[in-house]
């Protein structure tokens, strides 16, 4: 991976201890339960976990998308500076949602919609966006519709749609979960591309553990609101940590036991709206014992730059 | 991958190809209603109070001893050269007639329907963008108000106060009766203004202001809270969250893009609140003395006048299905999802 060398350099991204507590009338309901991450220039980080973990309330609550009603606390710095923890980041970040079908307007044109973002009116500027994003012919793709587009075509034009902001840093929310499997590898590629060609730094969020080994630099492990486990792809996936994480590898299918039924977790994620004392995964982890019920655990170093949530985890000297 | 001027082109023959089918349908049901089920039509059209030799001139003017199929030509070219026949209680030409009454109706419904949408639309943008806040409760009140409160009793409130009591409004009518300018639409605004008769336009627009608001008040009641339900679901959508996180002005993502996802579901039940307004007019006719389709018809339908009432509910199907065909090609103009085939 080799991005991961420890230098001393500011991160672009910086993420301290952010909580967020939704308040529906049912009572509250707590999505992110302090995290703390980092996302490096250039870098693409992972961000897995069960659906329901906390992954899209956390970089949502960032780009200022969660509701009025909700709490958030926490620290946010940019390049080293402090920024307001709720919102701010909209102005240097671009977001991928996960459906390309319902994130374009159907009535304007591709065109019109870029030129609004862009705040160009240029074709030429327009055109090149879209070839950033690996669409042929973009001259003539300006005047189309969406419903003109097939998926992967979609999720390339709204990629442009992002570039035009000029991003420092782009969040993709689940790119790929839409699109069929030849299609998910080469907006998996685009984005890497992006990666290498422009330095955007990339969020990328999955469930699924093959997409973040093929493009991430690092990846975050998310489970119930909370860090489980963080470090170098290489180390997280192949001397995994946390038995959740351990469990998370063991559901993806691979190719030496495609067809076997691979049994999903047992269990479901806590929902947030009971208070929980110690790990979240203690009710459903195989190596459970009493101590895992009474303090949260806290990240412990497994090797350099990789940590667990875990009392399993001995801490090296 | 612009739709085509000539796949437009087609379209457009055949939805209106389409429209003048559906007409004459309508034309061949009121032949046949009027004509053939009625075990005696003379005498259901010169109506119950008709003596023996009324009912005769009806049989011989209607051509009722001819064969079907030529009374059923005759018919058609009779409405081709635009005539609709003679009314039994007025003796008068049906087409004549419509066509002083039809355009005083047509004034009103397209005025009020103006307003509410000139109105309407943009309260119902504000109040969904300002969900749950107090000014969406203010506007949804007011939308409530409006779709609730019945015609007879609003039109009297506005004229005992602005007619009665300020006197500011004319009670009733459409004009004073020294108003004189050539009549080539027979809707006064405009006529007077093609005139350049200042002071006509202003008198008939003051006779027009009390009927037109409180026609407006239930398709502004609807059209508010129809954008206001509209816009939350557009404003909710994946599209206008992409807009706001990559900063286009909340007033560009308003007005310029939510306003139109807005708008086309829209479509269809304002252009039919409109056509609606026209064959509910009488009440507001009635209360304000206003010489349209409606008093004419009441009248009509009091007087069992049955060649008046068979041409009225042409002339208002014909307009629905006018105001059909219009909806259609604003819809498929303006939503590129819209199959033109
Ligand atoms: N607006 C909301 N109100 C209440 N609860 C919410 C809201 N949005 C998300 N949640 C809850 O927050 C938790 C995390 O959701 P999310 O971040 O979407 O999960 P995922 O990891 O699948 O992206 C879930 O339990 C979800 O039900
Ligand atoms: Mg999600």
């Amino acid at each position: 991976m080799g991005r991961d060398d420890g230098r001393a350099s500011t991160p672009l991204l910086r993420v301290e201890d952010l909580h967020v507590t939704f308040n529906p009338p049912t009572g509250p309901v707590r999505a992110v339960r302090g995290v703390s991450l980092e996302l490096r220039p250039g870098e693409i980080l992972g961000v897995a976990g069960e659906s329901g973990c906390g992954k899209s309330v956390l970089f949502r609550t960032l780009l200022g998308l969660a509701p009025a009603s909700a709490s958030v606390r926490g620290e946010l710095h940019f390049e080293g500076w402090p920024m307001a923890i709720d919102g701010s980041l909209q102005a240097v970040a671009a977001l991928i949602q996960q459906n390309p079908g319902a994130a374009l307007n159907p009535v304007f044109t591709i065109g019109q919609q870029l030129r609004l973002v862009a705040g160009s009116d240029d074709p030429v500027v327009l055109g090149d966006l879209l070839a950033r994003a690996g669409l042929p012919e973009p001259r003539r793709l300006l005047g189309a519709y969406p419903h003109e587009f097939s998926g992967g075509m979609l999720q390339r034009a709204v990629i442009a749609m992002a570039l035009a902001t000029r991003p420092r840093l782009m969040i993709a929310d689940e790119p790929t979960t839409a699109l069929d499997v030849t299609t998910q590898a080469q907006v998996l590629d685009l984005i890497d591309e992006l990666r290498r060609r422009d330095g955007l730094a990339v969020v990328l969020i999955s469930h699924d553990v093959g997409v973040i080994r093929r493009i991430c630099d690092r990846v975050l492990v998310l489970y119930a609101g909370r860090v489980a486990e963080t470090g170098a792809t290489g180390q997280v996936l192949e001397n995994p940590g946390h038995p959740y994480t351990r469990a998370l590898l063991a559901a993806i299918p691979r190719p030496e036991t495609a067809g076997v039924d691979l049994a999903a977790i047992a269990g479901m994620v806590p929902d947030g709206r009971e208070p929980i004392a110690g790990c979240a995964f203690a009710p459903r982890c195989a190596h459970f014992r009493a101590e895992c019920e009474a303090t949260i655990p806290a990240l412990r170093l497994v090797q350099s730059g990789h940590f667990a949530a875990c009392v399993l985890v001995e801490e090296s000297p | 991958m612009s739709r085509g001027s000539r796949r437009w082109a087609g379209y457009l023959l055949r939805r209106v190809f389409t429209s003048l089918l559906v007409i004459l349908g309508v034309v061949t049901i009121t032949f046949v209603v009027s004509r053939l089920v009625p075990s005696d039509p003379a005498s259901l059209y010169a109506g119950a109070r008709a003596r023996p030799e009324q009912v005769e001139q009806v049989r011989a003017d209607l051509n009722l001893d001819a064969p079907v199929l030529s009374q059923y030509v005759g018919y058609l070219g009779d409405l081709a050269r635009g005539d609709m026949g003679i009314s039994f209680a007025t003796k008068r030409p049906i087409a004549e007639d419509l066509r002083r009454f039809l355009p005083a109706t047509l004034e009103l419904a397209l005025s009020a329907t103006a307003l509410a949408v000139l109105l309407g639309v943009p309260a119902g943008v504000m109040a969904a963008s300002r969900h749950r806040r107090l000014s969406d409760t203010g506007i949804r009140l007011l939308a409530v108000t409006g779709v609730s409160m019945p015609v007879f009793w609003s039109a009297l409130i506005l004229q005992l106060v602005f007619a009665a009591e300020l006197g500011w409004l004319p009670l009733a009518g459409r004009t004073e009766a020294t108003t004189v300018f050539a009549q080539p639409t027979g809707m006064f605004v405009i006529d007077s203004l093609v005139a350049g008769d200042w002071g006509g336009f202003v008198d008939v627009s003051r006779h027009l202001v009390m009927p037109v608001v409180v026609m407006a008040a239930f398709p502004l009641g609807l059209t508010i809270r129809l954008v206001r339900g509209t816009m939350l679901e557009v404003l909710g959508s994946d599209y206008i969250e992409a807009a706001t996180v990559a900063r286009i002005p909340r007033r560009t993502v308003l007005w310029r893009l939510a306003l139109k996802n807005a708008l086309l579901p829209a479509l269809t039940v304002l252009g039919l609140t409109f056509a609606y307004s026209i064959s509910s007019a009488f009440l507001v006719e009635a209360v304000f003395g206003w010489p349209g389709l409606g008093k004419y018809l009441t009248d009509a339908i009091v007087r069992v006048d049955f060649p008046v009432i068979t041409a009225a509910a042409l002339a208002i199907t014909v307009i629905y299905v006018l105001v059909n065909l219009a909806l259609d090609l604003l819809q498929a103009r303006l939503d590129p999802r819209v199959e033109l085939a």
